[in-house]
């Protein structure tokens, strides 16, 4: 925060920082399921805390409001649904234990390429410009609030107004798109998680209606089955003449 | 070879000579007729399917005698008359079609076309009663067109093709009652023993072509393999490659004629040939297709009577001779009429290599013509004899059939005569000069000839002592046959009686005698043996005589010896000669021992190397693939744990050039 | 050393990340694997924020950024379990294992 003290934001980074890997070590590791979760919680709640760390309230607000609450709440509908022993990891036939290993060693590869690629320039960069890696000082805000709109902005209201400006702006079709994918998520997942398809329980319907022994119940049956109310008559009829 | 338009100036019809290729193709319209009616179903008479071909071939011979009429004319200023049409270019050769002809090609002409109708007439008698009848006659009709097209093919390419096609025809005939295991087997062999031939006639033909490319090449070059510029050839390649392959090339083209002619050792094929129906063995096999392995070598003259060339002819000469003399061996000890008939076929044709060998051109082809009619006659005296004895083939079941069936057998007398060489009928005069021609070049060959006389008049004379005197010993009442088929036979006796004194010239002056008719192309020996050699005369009549005696004791009604005498005397040879010299079994030792061998190792090497090699890759790709079926195990982990794996490697391959 | 900069926060995000791609690649609970998923999203949301804080002041498009983000992990986790449902309901089970339907 431009406010805060360099001292007590360093600590609340460090601190945040093991929070947050601890708690996403338990999500991966954690026998439960249901602790995993928990995890997550505790996890996106770190994560928040760094966004706000990172002069980003709005976003930390959000994080804890989409991600802290609601996203582990759908995970946990999840568990609900799907597990029938929530609280262990699905029983059956051991996995070798190359399954962990071979992740393990690419992602701590692409780690180490990905910590390499960012420290190595950093290590030069040091030397000569302390704006990367030193913490923002009060010189630098200094200039920064009266140069640069976004930092204006953020003193202000922590960005809110700015961000909404930006959204309906800058980035209004990627907002109108954002918003065109969650109803396609919402239909999707909706029709996906349904037991049934809706046609299937119509095919279903007008199968029921064919099988009508009766003309009256075939006619009876609606519109769409005018043919099989034809097939129906001309059966009762049959059925009169073999009586006769 | 000559421009028809040259002819003209000669008061010559041109007509008459530009159309001769016709003469083979009235065959070949004859066989689409019957071949074409036949499937449209409406030529369904079998006296019109006969007249047909019968027609045909009456066509090619008054077709002949006309051009021939002409011919004679100019005999002296161009004995050789042709015409060709450009057929191929294949770079700097061309291949010629067309024809050909001159004294040689006349005569086969003559003989093919004589005999040929005698024996389709006789044919209408003898398979009558056949369900095939049509398809019989239209193989009659194809063999006589491949036959007289090669009889007038212009060069070695065109005699090639229809050298493989008188073989073909010969294969469907020998074939013809397909329902017999042993026909068809007969045929296979024919057509097997043929390729070996034929085999060597090709890489022989190949190699001389290539081997003389030069000489054929260029716009002024003659057509490739044309008889006209064979002599040239033949010295080009002695020239330019030397004796020894100028006679490997010879002797690779002759074994052609060796298995067309069945000669040692390509001979077993005839024999057996003898399944095929009786009309079949008079025409193919004894008259005319045999012959045309002594025809390409009087064809291949030029090549083989020239200075270099003697290792050629003493080769033919010895082959011709061996065969003549292990023919009639083995003819000594045969039951089967047909097949005595088929051994004395080799050895006639042995005679005629012989003679070709050495270098009596002129008695050698007088041989095949002579031989054409009266050998003939013989089969068709024999299938007369089979007809009316029901399909009895074995000797020892006939017997006194000279009561029940004169006219065949005075005709199988005379043929006998004919062939045995007494004096006044045609076998005489051709085979005597034969026998003169090797008095005066090879005592050893000539000796062979004279010996072979003898065992030709014993065994010739046995064989009809055996069927036509004494007891009949059948089962079936005998029958004489019908006038379709004596009639060819009365008329083939004509020229088995005259056409060797006819056209030997000694008694009818006013005609060409066949020595100065047909004379040797380029020829080196200059054999004229226009007299009469009363040495060998004596001889050969002697030893003729003693055949006939022998045959006369011991299988005439008299009885005056027992044949079992001289089998269990000399019980060595007797199995010899009667086990055909082993050479059937020979030939199946080499199939089945060293072939079978031969092939066995070959079967181990496919399976293990060959199958192994194929296994290994086959297993590797095996494998392989399931090596990487780990892959596409379905586990969306896996897939995106390669995902992440490729994501790594370019990331680290990026890091490694933005950082440096 | 205690000083924060642009690069703790990096490496913060690199750990994050890692750790959420590990469990995504070895979890065998997919609902495990689910909410590792969400833990790299947001160590990438933490990249953007501190780029927008440290190097890009004068607009606030990383946290921008960071909105959609966290919109379509939403859209992703509703739809993400959606098909988990529709799965367990074919496999009666959420092991990973039982999800290779894929294989040919």
């Amino acid at each position: 925060m431009i406010e805060t003290s360099p001292l007590l934001q360093q600590l609340a980074f460090w601190i945040l920082a093991a929070v947050m890997l601890a708690s996403a070590i338990g999500i991966v590791f954690h026998r439960s399921i249901v602790y995993s979760a928990l995890f997550m919680l505790v996890a996106f709640m770190a994560i928040a805390g760094v966004f706000a760390l990172l002069n980003a309230p709005f976003l930390a607000a959000a994080q804890i409001m989409v991600y802290g609450v609601g996203l582990t709440i759908v995970m946990i509908f999840g568990i609900m649904l799907t597990g029938d022993q929530p609280f262990r990891d699905p029983a059956g036939k051991e996995r070798s234990v190359w399954y962990a290993l071979l992740p393990l060693a690419v992602v701590a590869g692409l780690g180490g390429v990905l910590s390499l690629a960012i420290l190595k320039p950093a290590a030069s960069l040091n030397a000569t410009n302390g704006l990367f890696v030193a913490q923002q000082t009060a010189d630098f805000w200094q200039t920064a609030l009266q140069t640069l709109p976004g930092a204006q902005a953020l003193l202000e209201d922590g960005g809110l107004s700015h961000i909404a400006m930006l959204l309906f702006s800058k980035y209004l079709l990627a907002f109108e798109l954002a918003s065109v994918l969650l109803l396609l998520a919402m239909v999707g997942a909706i029709l996906l998680a349904l037991r049934t398809f809706p046609e299937e329980e119509q095919g279903a319907v007008t199968g029921g209606a064919l099988q009508a022994d009766g003309a009256t119940k075939a006619l009876s049956a609606g519109a769409g089955s005018v043919a099989g109310a034809g097939q129906a008559a001309k059966e009762v009829v049959q059925s009169a003449a073999g009586a006769k | 070879m000559i421009e028809p338009n040259s002819l003209v100036g000669n008061s010559v019809q041109f007509e008459t000579l530009s159309n001769v290729w016709m003469v083979a193709i009235y065959p070949l319209i004859a066989f689409a007729i019957i071949m074409f009616g036949r499937w449209q179903g409406f030529l369904k008479t079998k006296p019109v399917t006969a007249a047909i071909v019968v027609l045909s071939t009456l066509m090619s011979f008054l077709h002949t005698l006309g051009v021939f009429n002409v011919y004679k004319e100019i005999i002296g200023i161009t004995p050789t008359i042709g015409e060709t049409f450009h057929w191929l270019h294949v770079g700097a050769l061309h291949m010629d079609v067309g024809w050909m002809l001159d004294p040689t090609g006349f005569m086969m002409l003559f003989v093919v076309t004589v005999v040929s109708a005698l024996i389709q007439v006789y044919t209408y008698g003898y398979m009558e009663e056949d369900p095939n009848f049509h398809r019989f006659y239209a193989y009659l009709a194809l063999f006589n067109f491949s036959m007289l097209a090669l009889v007038l093919a212009p060069n070695l390419v065109q005699m090639y093709m229809f050298w493989e096609m008188v073989g073909v025809s010969s294969y469907l005939l020998i074939g013809f009652w397909v329902s017999r295991p042993s026909a068809a087997s007969a045929a296979v062999k024919a057509f097997l023993m043929n390729r070996v031939g034929d085999f060597g006639l090709l890489v022989g033909l190949l190699s001389f072509t290539f081997l003389t490319w030069a000489f054929w090449s260029g716009d002024a070059a003659p057509g490739l393999l044309s008889f006209p510029a064979l002599g040239k050839a033949s010295e080009y390649l002695m020239l330019h490659h030397g004796t020894a392959i100028f006679s490997i090339v010879g002797l690779l083209i002759f074994l052609g004629p060796v298995a067309k002619s069945a000669q040692l050792p390509l001979h077993t094929w005839l024999p057996d040939a003898m399944e095929g129906p009786t009309p079949i063995s008079a025409l193919i096999h004894a008259a005319t297709m045999v012959a045309a392995g002594v025809f390409l070598i009087a064809r291949m003259y030029p090549m083989y009577n020239m200075p270099g060339g003697e290792m050629i002819m003493t080769v033919i000469a010895w082959v011709g001779g061996l065969t003549a003399v292990v023919a009639a061996t083995i003819a000594l000890t045969q039951f089967d009429i047909k097949k005595a008939l088929a051994y004395s076929t080799m050895s006639q044709l042995g005679y005629m290599v012989m003679a070709m060998g050495l270098g009596a051109y002129a008695a050698g082809l007088f041989h095949l013509m002579t031989h054409a009619f009266f050998k003939a006659m013989l089969f068709l005296a024999s299938g007369s004899v089979i007809h009316g004895c029901h399909h009895e083939q074995d000797m020892r079941r006939m017997g006194g059939l000279h009561k029940t069936m004169p006219i065949t057998a005075w005709v199988y007398l005379i043929g006998t005569i004919a062939i045995t060489g007494v004096l006044p009928f045609s076998g005489f005069w051709s085979k005597d000069e034969i026998v003169a021609a090797a008095f005066s070049h090879q005592t050893l060959l000539y000796y062979i000839a004279v010996g072979t006389a003898g065992l030709t008049a014993f065994y010739m004379f046995r064989t009809y002592f055996m069927t036509f005197t004494g007891q009949y010993r059948g089962h079936h009442e005998a029958h004489e046959s019908p006038l379709v088929m004596t009639l060819p036979l009365i008329l083939l006796a004509i020229p088995s009686i005259g056409i060797g004194w006819l056209l030997s010239g000694f008694f009818v002056t006013d005609f060409p005698s066949f020595a100065t008719l047909i004379t040797a192309p380029a020829s080196f020996h200059h054999h004229a043996a226009h007299h009469i050699n009363w040495t060998v005369l004596g001889t050969s009549m002697v030893v003729v005589m003693g055949g006939f005696a022998a045959a006369f004791a011991m299988y005439s009604p008299m009885r005056l010896l027992d044949p079992a005498l001289f089998v269990n005397g000399a019980k060595p040879l007797y199995t010899l000669f009667s086990n055909k010299w082993y050479w059937d079994e020979f030939y199946s030792f080499i199939a089945r021992q060293v072939y079978l061998t031969v092939a066995q190792v070959s079967a181990w090497f496919d399976k293990a190397v060959i199958d192994g090699l194929v296994g290994l890759s086959a297993f590797s790709v095996n494998m392989s693939a399931s090596g990487l079926r780990q892959l596409q195990n379905g586990r969306v982990q896996s897939y995106l744990l390669v995902f992440v794996l490729g994501l790594l490697l370019l990331s680290a391959y990026t890091a490694v050039q933005w950082l440096n | 050393m205690l000083d924060v900069g642009l690069y703790h926060y990096l490496i913060l995000a690199v750990a994050l990340f890692s750790i959420g791609l590990y469990g995504v690649l070895a979890s065998r609970n997919a609902i495990r694997v689910l909410m590792s998923l969400e833990l790299m999203l947001n160590a990438v949301n933490i990249n953007l924020v501190a780029f927008n804080n440290y190097l890009h002041l004068h607009d606030l498009s990383g946290q921008v950024f960071s909105i959609f983000i966290l919109t379509v992990s939403a859209a992703e986790a509703s739809v993400g379990l959606a098909v988990l449902i529709a799965l367990f309901r074919r496999t009666h089970s959420a092991d990973m294992e039982q999800y290779s339907i894929l294989q040919g």
